[in-house]
């Protein structure tokens, strides 16, 4: 599941910034760096949630991470 | 050369990786459960076994398939539509069989007031077409969403319309 793979994706970058040592750089804007994937996952997250009240959740927070990742992060160019 | 940061400071992985392990949990979390009325992951191989698709013919065969699929995704009135669909081909191969007269240019109500005529058919299997009808005809209307317990009990009838045919 795509979904699924993107999200570990995501986990683990950001695992390798905050838990493993040496800490590995990770680019937060660019094709298929963590804003893209969220950015991508987004709307099937949100049709998702749409069917299971257990995820409802989901969306607002994935939309605030890629709201908060765009204004905070700058792309290298 | 203070300007905002390229890569992931230290403070937002660590929320964002607590946060990703959460959705990633409870997402896993939802598909574990089937969230199905009646027909269970296990049993589908009993529902559809392969000498009861082997009978049918490719379009009717995929078209139960894909309804299966609906009902396991939850989603139940994509899997009815599609249900009566495979339903009215079924009936048109059996009424032709039974008759030895084309089926094509007969609307389901047609085929079923003439199979019913006939007296030909078993009650059992008239129960099943009388149903499946009835239920047809509520999908007709334009509001009509169907639950996810009654496509499952739509299939079953299905199912049971099916063995009780035997071979098309």
């Amino acid at each position: 599941m795509l979904l699924i793979g993107d999200l570990s994706y995501v986990y683990e970058r950001c695992r390798s910034v905050a838990e493993i040592t040496p800490v590995q750089p990770v680019k937060v804007k660019g094709e298929n760096y963590l804003l893209a994937i969220l950015k991508r996952q987004y709307p099937f997250i949100k049709a998702l949630s749409e069917r299971y009240d257990a995820i409802r959740s989901i969306p607002d927070a994935v939309r605030d991470w890629i709201a908060y990742l765009d204004k905070r992060y700058e792309d290298e160019g | 050369m203070f300007g905002p940061p390229v890569n992931l400071e230290y403070r937002d992985a660590q929320k964002l990786t607590q946060d990703a392990r959460t959705w990633i949990s409870s997402i896993l979390g939802v598909y574990a459960v089937s969230g199905t009325a009646l027909i269970k992951e296990e049993s589908i191989d009993a529902i559809l076994p392969d000498d009861l698709l082997s009978r049918l013919d490719e379009m009717t065969r995929n078209d139960l398939k894909d309804a299966l699929t609906c009902i396991l995704l939850l989603i139940p009135t994509p899997a009815v539509m599609i249900c009566f669909r495979a339903t009215e081909n079924i009936l048109r191969r059996y009424y032709s069989k039974l008759t030895g007269k084309s089926a094509s240019s007969k609307s389901w109500a047609e085929l079923l007031k003439e199979l019913e005529q006939s007296q030909q058919l078993k009650p059992p299997l008239l129960g099943y077409l009388r149903y499946l009808k009835d239920k047809r005809n509520e999908a007709e209307h334009p509001d009509k969403r169907f639950s996810q317990e009654e496509s499952e009990r739509i299939f079953l009838q299905i199912k049971g319309l099916l063995d009780e045919i035997g071979p098309l």
